[in-house]
């Protein structure tokens, strides 16, 4: 569903009592200092996508203090149908939290299902800079989660996944099992496992397949340019592969190969209390020039690595005709300004709508071209402003 | 100082212990009951009491029964070499409602749960066991069970038990056959969940 965003309007979100923002074609961008509230937009955005917060469980927290409602509602224009059409999300307080109410041109969608993917946003906050530094769970994470709006498949797939890995770990453990009791309890559950964890391991690796080509292009784009900084000389070049803990093994093959490795560890698991080999146990392999980025690269490296591998999700999801809304959190601030104005270049290239939060607004290098809004956020204020060419404007 | 006891709360307070019945069914039931004919009160308050002497497990297959062995065990038209497999009576009660099966049952009482402390230890695994074995030592040739039938149902816990039976039975020479899962007869295809779908392509057959 093609979605072209015209406005957004935000009561009691937060800290904001009431705002109504036009949405740039282009470029909208959110200024103003920490903690004015900039991030509440994009999260009333993100909401509307997700049905989620990006910054809290609790969407209680989402609900001004004191106010007993809040709601974000967005005007926006179906391309596929040539109609204008309305999103909203209600929140109103009950006894105990929140209740979370969709609705899609004045109707009420009952089924969260239904209501996702209305509304694609691709999201960067500087929290996704865990993705690289972090552990290989929130690399796993980060592929699980793309795979989820793409394949309904997966969700069921990773649920049942955790339950048989705990099932084999409370077998493993049960210590009053004898031994002609336990090893065909072990092959009922790890045939399962087997089965289930070859089609993640797949998809997984699939999906990295995809994502590669468009992420080492922006990263070259964005970090890398040849000429742009001479310390760093050409493009460092971006790899990304699957690293399953099984190594290679061809498609067909998977689910025999981790049913043989599942059996042969037995007596080690058995020693850990843990099942130590499968799609869990999987990492996403980072490198720069073939050299492991978490061994050396920098703030800067680091942050271009992410924003490439969001835009690539980004281009993924434009291929599939989503038309996908770009949210960047506190942009620019680790990037030097001959990269943020090559990020800024590579943004305008693959990127339909963009909403951009930012502290100082000369990170942000918009292109010269294309329909562009500037908003200052003070306060739980949102007003129009002119942009870095015009006046400053005192917020 | 003692609450004086309150009999129509402690009886909704009793009755919202059963599954499905929550606190205000359970009071509707309760003022039901004490508005109702005394006989029939009376009647339910004996058959309630006597449940645990009037029902016991087969000898043979571990359903509920008044006797020592089922109806359906002590019935020789029945295909006694077909043992299905189920989790629980209302299970046998489904199939049995349908009339499409003439073999035996045996009910388990549970699936494998290691998670919520179900092991094999916890079901009815070893009579199911036995049954095989005693035709097998006597070979006595009418009756040797020749199909195992495990209808537990399509989820995590149920293909395991499926799974972990299967290699029990299979080193004793019994066929060992899991019930098919997929789109329900008479239903939308459009309207099938993902998982469904999956495990009908999955498990397709040529035509």
């Amino acid at each position: 569903m093609p979605l072209l965003l015209r406005s957004l309007e935000l009561t009691r979100f937060r800290n904001l009592e009431h705002a109504r923002l036009e949405l740039a074609e282009g470029f909208t961008v959110l200024w103003g200092h920490n903690g004015a509230g900039k991030t509440n937009v994009l999260e009333a955005l993100y909401l509307l996508a997700t049905l989620r917060s990006f910054r809290t469980t609790d969407l209680s927290w989402l609900v001004q203090t004191e106010a007993p409602a809040a709601s974000v509602t967005l005007q926006a224009y179906d391309e596929q149908v040539a109609l204008p059409t309305t999103l909203q999300v209600q929140l109103a307080r009950t006894g105990s939290g929140v209740r979370r109410s969709a609705h899609a041109d004045g109707k009420l969608v009952r089924s969260a299902i239904d209501f996702y993917g209305r509304l694609r946003a691709v999201l960067f906050t500087p929290d996704d800079l865990a993705v690289l530094r972090e552990s290989p769970s929130q690399r796993r994470q980060f592929l699980d989660r793309m795979l989820f709006a793409r394949e309904r498949a997966h969700i069921a797939d990773v649920q049942d996944y955790e339950r048989l890995v705990r099932s084999r770990n409370s077998v493993l453990r049960d210590e009053s099992l004898t031994a002609s009791t336990r090893e065909p309890l072990l092959d009922a559950y790890e045939s399962q496992l087997a089965q289930v964890g070859a089609r993640i391991w797949s998809r997984r690796e699939r999906l990295l397949d995809e994502l590669a080509p468009g992420a080492r292009a922006s990263f070259a784009a964005i970090h890398g340019r040849p000429g742009v900084d001479p310390a760093q000389g050409a493009a460092a070049e971006l790899g990304l592969s699957y690293a399953a803990r099984l190594g290679t093994v061809a498609e067909p093959e998977r689910a025999g190969a981790l049913a043989a490795r599942l059996r042969e560890r037995r007596v080690v698991d058995r020693d850990r209390g843990a099942t130590t080999v499968g799609p869990h146990r999987d990492d996403v392999l980072v490198r720069l020039d073939d050299r492991p980025v978490g061994e050396f690269a920098s703030q800067g490296q680091t942050r271009a690595i992410v924003l490439a591998l969001k835009l690539a999700e980004l281009g993924l999801a434009d291929q599939a005709g989503a038309r996908p809304l770009l949210l960047l959190d506190d942009v620019g601030s680790e990037l030097d300004p001959l990269r943020t104005a090559a990020l800024f270049a590579r943004l305008a290239e693959v990127s339909g709508q963009c909403v951009i939060t930012t502290t100082a607004r000369e990170f942000v290098r918009l292109p010269p071209s294309g329909e562009h809004r500037f908003w200052a956020v003070e306060r739980g204020v949102v007003r129009a402003t002119p942009g870095p060419a015009g006046p400053p404007a005192e917020p | 100082m003692s609450t004086p006891v309150d009999p129509l709360q402690r009886l909704a307070t009793l009755l919202a212990r059963l599954p499905g019945i929550g606190e205000k069914t359970a009071m509707r039931l309760a003022l039901a009951l004490v508005r109702a004919e005394p006989e029939y009160v009376r009647t339910l308050a004996e058959a309630v009491g006597s449940v645990h002497e009037t029902l016991k497990l087969c000898r043979v297959c571990c359903d509920l029964t008044p006797t020592e062995i089922c109806a359906r065990c002590d019935d020789a038209r029945r295909d006694h070499g077909t043992i299905c497999v189920v989790a629980q009576p209302q299970d046998r009660m489904a199939i049995e409602r349908a009339g499409v099966f003439r073999g035996v049952y045996h009910v388990l009482h549970g699936v494998l749960d290691p998670l919520a402390g179900v092991g094999p230890a916890e079901l009815r695994v070893d009579a199911l066991l036995r049954r095989l074995q005693s035709h097998d030592g006597a070979g006595a040739a009418q009756d040797a069970v020749h199909e195992i039938i495990v209808a537990t149902s399509p989820n995590v816990e149920g293909d395991a038990t499926a799974l972990y039976l299967s290699r029990l039975i299979a080193p004793l020479g019994v066929k060992v056959t899991r019930i098919a899962s997929g789109l329900a007869v008479g239903g939308e295809l459009e309207y099938a969940d993902v998982t469904t779908l999956h495990r009908a392509l999955q498990e397709r057959r040529s035509l």
